[in-house]
């Protein structure tokens, strides 16, 4: 057992080294191979996709380990100690990590076993970065001037972490909005169709 | 002059688009032509040479950003915000909508250019209809419903493209005769094994050919079930092209390879199954020859899966059929089939037609009155209905009356006056009184004398091709009767 930055590295009962901080542990302490295994599993046809991908959770890192010959795979991992005890860790490989998360501009996966602890500032992240929910899109939209589409998304009353479909952007301009913007959204919308 | 034409359906349709192209740097001598597909028919790109430059939409992608949710919306909208920077950065003179669905509609309201044509938003309301060709390519080719005139014939006039008749097909020594084994679409499939026997029939018949198949690579696994290795090939777009330049004929079903095979002067018999309809999307090529299969439910709906108990059309078209077509074709002897709907496709005044090899039906005059109206310069839905039940009378009358059709040749003989005509079928008369009725405050007298000489030219022709082909015994047996 080794210390460092607060972070220990734990073995297990199968013999695999994995890291705990404050107690807490970023894996399953049962088969964390396993659960990287399934994960790879759920999230198949995202992961096959080409280009570029940021993964939310550095966790113990099996997961990645899976991914290693993925091209453009990027991590987001929001303990620093964690991430300084990684060449520590048993499925310990070069890995990409992203510096500015909030920058990023690409698809966003989580492995929600590593978010342990930090729960609700992860979520946040995901929320933010996948850009789907009301708040996100107002705030993403008013980013990128995109005013017209602000004001429609303040004017509802839905809730702030629903995520909108592009059927339910479309609705929020009545028809005699025929603003660029409006017929952009109207054109997004066939192609779901 | 630089102008940008929007092709967002499938390849075969792209391959079709070639056409206009083609055209268009006719009509437009020194023009610089851009076309606007799907990235995935980037392959597409070296079959066109006469398009200067290549504009991509990324349609998976969108679809996949605003389906799979895994990434924001505003990034498919960047991604139209992109496309209209880089249209407007071109500068177009002119932009034609040569694709009829909604997203295309849409996307012409967005893109800038000094002229726009062919079906569009404008401020997110529909256009007006720039002519009556765009009439009728709305009101016949987005839903099941018949034409009289092949799509690149109704797209081309619609959009005020210098119309030309395509190519002849080319007449070739024994060498290579391909098949192409599978459609894109299940229900236009005439099947494997019925191929596989036509194959070897026709390596009987003719040793001097080598005869292979041919599929998409996509398709390879599905063929090997039927195929060996040897027996068929499977080459990419240009591959198939350069085979097609060399083949001494084509036979496929409904699908892009047959537009391929029409570029390259290649000899083409479809077999039309399923929702393909010969008349619109027969081979742009004068001489292929369509087969279509009998069903009563046939042709059917593009965007439903066949759901009868067994392919009826495709069984309807026996392996003895197709040979036997394929025989008389390659030994150039009379074709004796009458089982099936054959077609040959040809010029019929100046539109491109499909000639009923066994049947007589009035392909022409339904043809010519059609042609006659739409080239006018004004039209509505109700002289639209009021055309098509002129059309639905003419028709009856064509197939009731043999006697009529005998009539007609006396008057070509110069036996009989034209008055003389309408005195013993008073039918044909009311029919004419009634399309006076109908098409009266938007056409001439004198126009509606000029329909009235073109559909007795179109009868002719009719009769004439009649006298050439099979079907002569079938109306002098039934004239005799009479």
């Amino acid at each position: 057992m080794q210390k460092e930055n607060k972070v220990e590295i734990i073995q297990l009962e199968n013999g695999l080294k994995v890291p705990t901080f404050e107690g807490l542990y970023f894996c399953s302490r049962k088969n964390p191979l396993k659960e990287a295994e399934s994960w790879i599993l759920i999230n198949e046809k995202i992961l096959k996709e080409p280009g570029p991908l940021a993964i939310l959770g550095l966790g113990a890192g099996f997961h990645l380990q899976l991914l290693k010959d993925r091209p453009e795979t990027f991590v987001i991992e929001l303990r620093p100690e964690l991430i300084a005890a990684w060449t520590q860790f048993d499925s310990h490989f070069p890995i990409k990590l992203l510096s500015e998360p909030n920058e990023w501009q690409g698809k966003v996966i989580d492995f929600r076993p590593a978010w342990n602890g930090l729960e609700s500032e992860y979520a946040e992240l995901f929320e933010n970065l996948r850009g789907l929910s009301r708040k996100a899109l107002m705030r993403n939209a008013e980013a990128q001037d995109l005013w017209i589409l602000a004001e429609a998304l303040k004017r509802t009353d839905l809730p702030d972490a629903l995520e909108l479909t592009v059927k339910e952007i479309t609705s929020l301009f009545p028809l005699e909005n025929q603003t660029e913007e409006a017929r952009i959204w109207r054109t997004l919308r066939e192609f779901v169709a | 002059m630089k102008i940008l034409l929007l092709s967002l359906l499938r390849l075969g349709d792209i391959l079709n688009h070639r056409e206009l192209a083609r055209n268009l740097k006719i009509q437009y001598p020194g023009c610089e032509i851009h076309f606007l597909i799907y990235r995935q028919f980037q392959s597409v790109e070296k079959l066109l040479p006469e398009v200067n430059k290549w504009i991509y939409l990324d349609r998976k992608e969108i679809q996949s950003i605003l389906v799979e949710r895994s990434e924001s919306p505003l990034k498919a909208y960047q991604k139209i915000t992109g496309l209209m920077k880089t249209v407007s950065g071109q500068q177009y003179d002119l932009i034609l909508n040569a694709t009829h669905n909604r997203l295309s509609v849409r996307l012409m309201d967005l893109l800038q250019a000094n002229e726009k044509r062919g079906v569009a938003f404008e401020k997110g309301q529909k256009a007006n209809d720039q002519n009556h060709w765009q009439t009728y390519l709305n009101e016949n080719f987005s839903e099941v419903r018949g034409s009289r005139f092949h799509y690149l014939e109704v797209l081309q006039k619609s959009l005020e493209i210098s119309f030309r008749l395509p190519k002849q097909a080319e007449k070739r020594a024994p060498h290579l005769i391909l098949i192409q084994l599978l459609t894109s679409d299940r229900k236009k499939n005439w099947g494997l094994k019925k191929f596989f026997a036509l194959k070897k029939k026709l390596e009987a018949e003719f040793p001097n050919d080598r005869i292979l198949g041919i599929c998409s690579p996509q398709e390879k696994a599905e063929v090997e079930k039927v195929f060996t290795w040897n027996e068929f090939l499977t080459p990419n777009l240009e591959e198939a092209a350069q085979l097609l330049k060399e083949a001494r004929l084509l036979i496929t079903g409904d699908t892009s390879i047959q537009h391929l095979a029409a570029h390259q002067g290649c000899p083409v018999v479809s077999l039309f199954l399923g929702s393909a309809d010969p008349v619109k999307t027969a081979p742009w090529q004068l001489g292929a020859w369509v087969i279509q299969g009998q069903a009563e439910c046939a042709p059917c709906s593009h965007s439903q899966a066949c759901h009868q108990a067994s392919h009826l059309c495709a069984d309807s078209l026996s392996v003895e059929t197709v040979f036997s077509l394929v025989d008389g074709i390659l030994k150039e002897k009379e074709i004796c089939i009458s089982k099936s709907k054959i077609f040959r496709t040809s010029q019929q005044q100046n539109s491109f037609s499909l000639v009923p090899l066994n049947e007589s039906f009035p392909s022409a005059l339904e043809q010519t009155v059609w042609s006659v109206y739409l080239n006018g310069s004004r039209i509505s839905q109700d002289d639209i209905q009021h055309l098509r039940a002129q059309e639905t009378q003419v028709k009856k009358i064509w197939r009731e009356n043999e006697r009529f059709k005998l009539a007609l040749e006396d008057y070509q003989k110069g036996q009989i006056e034209l008055s003389q005509i309408e005195a013993w079928f008073p039918f044909w008369k009311d029919s004419f009184t009634r399309l006076k009725r109908d098409l009266r405050g938007w056409v001439e007298l004198q126009e509606l004398n000029s329909i009235r000489t073109e559909i007795l030219k179109a009868l002719m022709v009719e009769r004439e091709f009649s006298q050439n082909g099979n079907t002569r015994s079938k109306s002098e047996k039934h004239f005799a009767q009479a």
